[in-house]
């Protein structure tokens, strides 16, 4: 169906639409109309706090060891006491508070690999697809090779050699995430290097490096930013496999797979060691996911003329 | 006559048509033969219309002009000076001189950037800033009929018509002398249409600008234009003054093209009609001889035209036509 | 000649976010049998949307809010979904603009043809049963209609003007250049005999050479298969080649009808004047053309009066709050303007188009 010819008709407040705010605003009022996606940031931003306020909300030093209290099940259960809501672990560390301040690196890790990697896609992305030729053949390859190798095998080896730590964790999913992002920012660049905005700015002499960030990295960037999204998630999986395996954050840092590994030789008897580790995990990708799909429904383009 | 402001010769634009990995290595080339061979001049203060139907390398060759593209053989004179060749900032200088209104003012105008900036940029580039960049912007809306009040809004704020304006602008930002208007007027509503094409017509006697018009819409390019240029499959069939080309085509191409515009309250309007058969051949393999050899409805042509190309012969004044039949 | 279609009122409107969208609103039309009608109007003025009204087919999130489409007697906007499907293709056709969009790439041209005759002929239509019985009687049956089918394809590919159907018949829509493409796509409209033909902007997206091919072909259809034609486009002169009568639309409202003739050669209303003095006549280069001034209005945002006063030479007072009713103005000729006896005074007197108009008094 053709829509060319359907009215389209914008409220008068949009009128000044370059205010960001105005703009803002009619991104809500696309966006909201996705409960779920509302569900999903809600999620997002519970957690975001969580993370942000840890200190104030755990109830014990997170590596405190209390021997005596070993295996104590969560406080509606038979034996539990508010003094850990959410039990013990084998060592007696307070699982509420493991929990709580394992928020911190799942996401804090998830972002900014999702951000420096996004980043770095689309500058690659941006390269690759306006130039052509040698330039997108040997980035186009790389991405290949990348996407062709098992990742997680690639990391499990990396992370053995480079040893457990943060920032190594961080150069390892670097390393492999801004392959997503640069294929997709590739894809739209080819179409808009062929428009006719790009001509006409070619036309009165702009540079290349304006008609790539300031002409087309805007056209793009909703399709960016949706994909960056989706991508949290799936780095706040990667960590949790990899810190459940034995080679991600070091041993002092309370991360949620690391928490599910501590707790799943006694999964038979003390269920709760690894299950709310994996529902804040479960919640948390959920949460980004609803959201992505969200943004990508309020930005996509074409259902906005 | 005063002298060409644009020359050009034998100016040819082949594209490598995109080939499958394992053609690199064959080293088998196919290319699309977008312009091949056109020569023609534009003079000063004049408009120049270039005619024909889709895929017959009017955009190309008005592109190629403006050196958006490389051209693959042929020269190209502006003002005198050769500018197949310029590099860097003689090419900007040249930017300022030739500019280009494109025909779809939806996808010419950058969804995401606020009239002001689309204007700005050009002169931006050429160097202009602060209050002098601000002035110059509400100056150049209002040659073009639009409004202070327009400058911060986006593209899609505007309809088609005001889109073509703010495309308009942008062109003459930097006062150029020569502007390609490639289709100018074929996206736009019939009422609108009349306001661009007499806006250009305006602006073209106020600023001294020459145009090459580049349209498949006869009546239109009969309107605006002194001289008009009729291609066909990259090659310049027919050109001459307007008039004479409307009042005495010598192409057969032109002769059907002119009688297959539609006229308004005729009665019996298909009298006499020449209507072509099929349409215009691939431009990656077009025919030998003459390109028009396919659809021309001549009988009984000359063994020529299958073989050799035809030579633009000037029948009268002015008046070149490239056929067999003619010479 | 009887009514095949008559459109009383019809409203379609647009329930958007953002406010109510009247993109048809309110329009009368009536379309003989075997004519061929001209619906002329810019973007936006709610000319396809009134042909896919007709074909119950209006897009999400509008509706048909009022009015009556009567089909051969039948009110179509009465009809179920399942009664309306019966009538879509097989009595009412429509053609769109772009053939690329409604074919389907990766069936060749042939098997949709042959497709759409077999799903809107009765079984017995295209070859009668063979009378045999036994156990391959079905199968036997099935072919012989597919090959009857498959027949009639390559007639009507025939009957479109493509060369050799039989072997165009087993090519992809891609292959095909826009004008064949467009002529396939007239074959699978036709292919059922349909009463009622809707062609939405056949033309616009073809070159003049090939939009002569396929006016011609249109004209064509109109005298041998004697169908009734809708034909939409924003190109007077299409409409004036193929046409007998025109509706001229504006803004969701219809300004003029009347014969092609009487349209293009003296409009009462101002629109229509007006549009007639924005086209360049051919080799006339010292008629100046005048524009009509300003932009179409948003059909959210409507004028209270007449939606043409604000781009009106001729407008009054009364023309801002008074909406003009559509008046006959002589023989099968209406229009929708207080002042148009004053025009038409006005143009006998200057025997010319959209001269201006100064009015004594009122």
């Amino acid at each position: 169906m053709r829509t060319s010819d359907l009215p389209a008709v914008r409220p008068k407040y949009f009128e000044d639409s370059d205010r960001f705010h105005v703009r803002l605003r009619e991104f809500w009022h696309e966006y909201k109309k996705n409960r779920m996606a509302v569900a999903g940031l809600v999620i997002v931003i519970f957690f975001v706090l969580i993370g942000i306020f840890s200190p104030w909300l755990i109830l014990h030093d997170p590596n405190e060891q209390d021997i005596f209290n070993r295996f104590q099940p969560p406080v509606w259960m038979e034996g539990g006491s508010w003094e850990h809501p959410l039990g013990t672990d084998e060592l007696g560390r307070d699982l509420w508070s493991r929990i709580i301040y394992g928020s911190r690196v799942s996401l804090a890790l998830g972002i900014t690999v999702a951000f420096f990697a996004t980043t770095l896609g689309i500058i690659m992305g941006l390269v690759s697809g306006y130039y052509g030729g040698t330039v997108d053949s040997i980035i186009q390859r790389i991405v290949d090779i990348l996407l062709a190798f098992p990742y997680l095998v690639f990391a499990i080896a990396l992370m053995a050699v480079l040893g457990r730590g943060v920032f190594n964790l961080f150069l390892v999913l670097l390393y492999k995430e801004w392959v997503t992002p640069c294929r997709v920012v590739r894809g739209e660049v080819l179409a808009a290097r062929e428009s006719e905005y790009v001509e006409a700015a070619r036309a009165v002499g702009a540079s290349d490096f304006h008609i790539m960030f300031k002409e087309i990295l805007p056209n793009v960037f909703s399709s960016v930013i949706v994909v960056a999204t989706l991508r949290v998630a799936w780095i706040i999986l990667m960590e949790a496999s990899l810190s459940f395996i034995g080679v991600g954050v070091p041993l002092d840092i309370p991360s949620w797979g690391m928490i599910i590994a501590d707790g799943r030789g006694y999964i038979t008897q003390y269920w709760w060691l690894s299950t709310f580790p994996g529902l804040a995990i479960l919640l948390t990708v959920l949460g980004i996911n609803l959201m992505g799909q969200g943004l990508r429904d309020a930005l996509d383009p074409r259902l906005k003329e | 006559m005063s002298s060409p402001l644009l020359e050009i010769k034998g100016l040819k634009k082949y594209f490598l048509r995109q080939q499958a990995f394992w053609q690199k290595w064959t080293g088998k080339k196919e290319y699309i033969y977008a312009v091949d061979g056109v020569s023609f001049s534009v003079n000063k203060g004049e408009t120049v219309g270039l005619v024909g139907e889709s895929g017959c390398g009017k955009s190309t060759l008005g592109r190629t002009i403006l050196r958006l593209y490389e051209p693959t053989a042929g020269e190209i004179y502006f003002d005198g000076e050769k500018i197949n060749d310029l590099r860097g900032d003689e090419l900007l200088q040249l930017r300022r001189r030739m500019q280009i209104i494109f025909q779809d003012p939806f996808a010419s105008l950058n969804p995401r950037q606020t009239v002001e900036k689309i204007i700005g940029l050009p002169l931006k580039i050429q160097g202009m800033k602060g209050r002098e960049l601000s002035e110059r912007i509400d100056e150049l809306l209002e040659q073009v009929g639009l409004a202070r009040v327009h400058r911060k809004r986006f593209p899609h704020q505007f309809s088609g018509g005001q889109r073509q304006r703010v495309g308009i602008a942008r062109a003459l930002a930097v006062n150029p002398s020569f502007v390609v208007a490639d289709e100018p007027v074929s996206a736009l509503d019939v009422s609108i249409q009349a306001q661009i094409i007499n806006l250009l017509q305006e602006l073209q006697e106020k600023m001294g600008l020459t145009y090459l018009f580049i349209a498949h819409d006869l009546s239109v390019v009969s309107y605006v234009s002194d001289r008009i240029v009729v291609m066909y499959l990259g090659q310049v069939m027919e050109m001459g003054p307007a008039e004479e080309i409307f009042s005495s085509p010598q192409h057969p191409y032109t002769k059907a093209l002119l009688s297959s515009i539609p006229r308004i309250g005729k009665k019996n309007p298909s009298t006499g009609r020449i209507i072509l058969e099929g349409s215009v051949p691939s431009p990656l393999n077009p025919p030998a001889g003459c390109k028009f050899n396919t659809r021309c409805f001549i009988k009984n042509k000359p063994a020529a035209c299958f073989h050799e190309p035809p030579p633009l012969i000037e029948g009268a004044p002015g008046h070149y036509a490239a056929c067999h039949l003619l010479g | 000649m009887a009514e095949l279609l008559k459109i009383k009122d019809l409203q379609v409107h647009f329930f958007t976010d953002y406010g109510v969208v009247k993109a048809v609103d309110g329009i009368d039309l009536t379309l003989q049998e075997g004519e061929a009608l001209g619906i002329l109007g810019e973007s936006g003025c709610g000319k396809s949307m009134t042909a896919l009204a007709v074909m119950g087919l209006v897009p999400f999130p509008g509706r048909i809010t009022g009015g009556e489409i009567i089909f051969a007697g039948r009110d179509l906007c009465r009809l179920t979904e399942k009664e309306m499907r019966r009538i879509r293709g097989k009595e009412i056709a429509m053609i769109f603009q772009d053939p690329l969009t409604t074919l389907n790439p990766v069936l060749k041209v042939g098997e949709q043809i042959t497709e759409a005759i077999r799903l809107h002929h009765e079984e017995g239509d295209l070859s009668p049963a063979s009378g045999r019985r036994g156990f391959f009687r079905f199968w036997e049956d099935r072919r012989r209609r597919e090959m009857a089918a498959w027949k009639k394809a390559v007639e009507m590919m025939e009957k479109v003007g493509i060369p050799s159907p039989e072997l165009r018949m087993e090519e992809y829509p891609h292959q095909f250049s826009g004008g064949m493409r467009q002529r396939a796509m007239i074959a699978i409209a036709l292919s059922c005999n349909p009463r009622l033909l809707i062609a939405d902007e056949l033309t616009t997206a073809l070159d003049v050479t090939i939009q002569a091919q396929i006016l011609d072909l249109m004209r064509r259809i109109k005298e041998d298969f004697r169908t009734s034609i809708l034909f939409i486009s924003h190109d007077l002169g299409a409409i004036s080649e193929l046409c007998d009568r025109a509706a001229v639309m504006y803004a969701g409202k219809i300004v003029e009808t009347g014969s092609v003739q009487e349209i293009t050669g003296a409009p009462f209303h101002p629109y229509t004047q007006g549009i007639l003095a924005s086209i360049p006549r051919l080799g006339e280069k010292e008629y100046r053309i005048k524009p009509i001034p300003g932009n179409v209005p948003d059909l959210g945002d409507l004028p209270a009066g007449c939606s043409f006063f604000p781009r009106c030479p001729y407008g009054q007072a009364k023309c801002k709050t008074e909406l003009p009713p559509l008046e006959e103005a002589g023989e099968g000729r209406q229009v929708r303007c207080f002042y148009w006896r004053q025009i038409r005074a006005q143009r006998e007197e200057e025997g010319g188009i959209g001269g201006e108009l100064s009015f004594a008094g009122d």
